[in-house]
């Protein structure tokens, strides 16, 4: 599965702007690739659950996003929410979301054809087909009292309360 | 009319033709034209007194144009300028000269000439410490700009740009693209045949109303046939493809376009 999914990553990573790109679990840990395949920007694993956490309170009304994207003065930060590729690890299959970091001239419809394309190839493949249906991790799990500081978790509930 | 010297960079480096012009105590205006890049160097009793490339003035401009490894030269004799913006020796001039043509003969090792692209590498670098020049330069390297551009936009000479791209490269961490495209060239509107390609390619999977759910999305995008900007391309795909039901063939139709989108 690892060659499948480093093939999706690579092809994605071929996008003109692109510098990187990541499959995240909804528990903001980095499951692919590993440390060595890591390109020029790296995301690291606190600025991982840092973005699920930031996907969770958008999350918290109950709609999902399917596409976010964060600008830099040196580039952006772009979030694949929608392609819910499956990753196998130790702790069972587990649905992930697509993380890149790219140039500010990226051209994001380059991208998306790309991804639609690399994620066909993927979930056609009769191993990938195989893998069981993984439990449903909502991202809001990652806004509780261990992983956000006092301050956080504060405007997390308050934003809670609003919502209902 | 006074005789001039005239000939190509290609055969005789200008630190050379520098060296001529002040032993033999010259006075005049030595020309390059390289495209439409020039520059000028002036020389009074064979000190170098004057020299201008592009904005640049002074010694760094005649440091700037040691760079070059082809253009025409052309000398012409008892010109004179009001100008002095050089106050240095010619031998200290060039003695430096020199240096720094050693200098750029080490850097066309690695970089054959600055109208080429770098991007950066996806293989594993090896260990490398950077300065924050080097750091700054890395920062600008897209893929789209060359390595003069990218001097440009550092705003750094592009001898020390150079010899940057030269430690990167040879770290692993920037690989070679090809040559710059102008800015012009950039702009420039896709071929029309493409978008036959496009529109056979749709008429597969929608029938024959394809040429006209093009030139409905193709005006949405504010854009015509005639000067579709190459950049725009993957948007109208997009486009194109929602009008596709049946998501099998929608996938096969962002495959071929894909191809014809890297090969333009």
């Amino acid at each position: 599965m690892e060659d499948l999914l480093g093939k999706f990553v690579d092809e994605v990573s071929t996008v003109m702007g692109v510098r990187s790109a990541y499959l995240v679990n909804n528990r903001g840990e980095l499951l692919f690739p590993q440390t060595e395949r890591l390109g020029r920007a790296n995301l690291t694993a606190t600025g991982a659950l840092e973005m699920v956490q930031c996907l969770g309170v958008l999350e918290l009304p109950g709609d999902e996003i399917s596409e976010a994207e964060v600008s830099f003065v040196e580039g952006k930060l772009i979030v694949y929410n929608n392609v819910r590729l499956l990753v196998p690890t130790k702790l069972g299959v587990q649905e992930t979301i697509l993380v890149l970091l790219g140039d500010k001239n990226l051209n994001k419809a380059h991208l998306r054809l790309t991804m639609n394309v690399a994620l066909s190839k993927v979930v056609s493949d009769k191993r990938y087909k195989k893998l069981a249906q993984p439990v449903r991790i909502r991202k809001t799990s990652v806004l509780s009292r261990e992983k956000l500081n006092e301050k956080e978790y504060a405007q997390a509930e308050r934003i809670r309360q609003i919502v209902g | 009319m006074s005789e001039t010297l005239k000939g190509n960079l290609s055969q005789l480096k200008l630190v050379e033709i520098m060296k001529i012009l002040c032993n033999s105590q010259r006075t005049g205006k030595l020309s390059l034209q390289r495209g439409e890049d020039t520059g000028d160097v002036y020389f009074l009793s064979g000190e170098v007194i004057h020299a201008k490339y592009n904005t640049v003035m002074g010694e760094n401009a005649v440091y700037a144009l040691l760079s070059w490894t082809d253009g025409i030269f052309t000398f012409l004799p008892n010109i004179s300028v009001k100008n002095k913006t050089i106050l240095t020796g010619a031998q200290d001039i060039i003695r430096r000269g020199e240096q720094i043509d050693a200098d750029w003969q080490e850097i066309r090792k690695v970089i054959p000439h600055t109208n080429l692209v770098f991007k950066m590498s996806y293989g594993t670098p090896s260990e490398i410490s950077l300065n924050a020049t080097e750091w700054n330069i890395l920062r600008h390297i897209n893929g789209i700009d060359s390595v003069s551009e990218i001097a440009g936009k550092v705003e750094l000479p592009i001898l020390d740009v150079s010899k940057a791209f030269c430690k990167l490269f040879n770290a692993g961490l920037i690989e070679m693209m090809g040559e710059a495209v102008t800015r012009e060239e950039r702009k420039v509107g896709i071929d029309p045949g493409i978008f036959q390609l496009v529109e056979r390619e749709m008429a597969k999977v929608i029938g024959p109303l394809a040429p006209i759910v093009m030139d409905d999305h193709i005006g949405n995008l504010g854009e015509s046939r005639e000067a579709f900007p190459k950049d725009k391309l993957p948007e109208l795909i997009e486009l194109l493809s929602g009008e596709i039901n049946d998501p099998k063939k929608m996938i096969e139709f962002q495959r071929n376009m894909l191809e014809i989108i890297k090969n333009i």
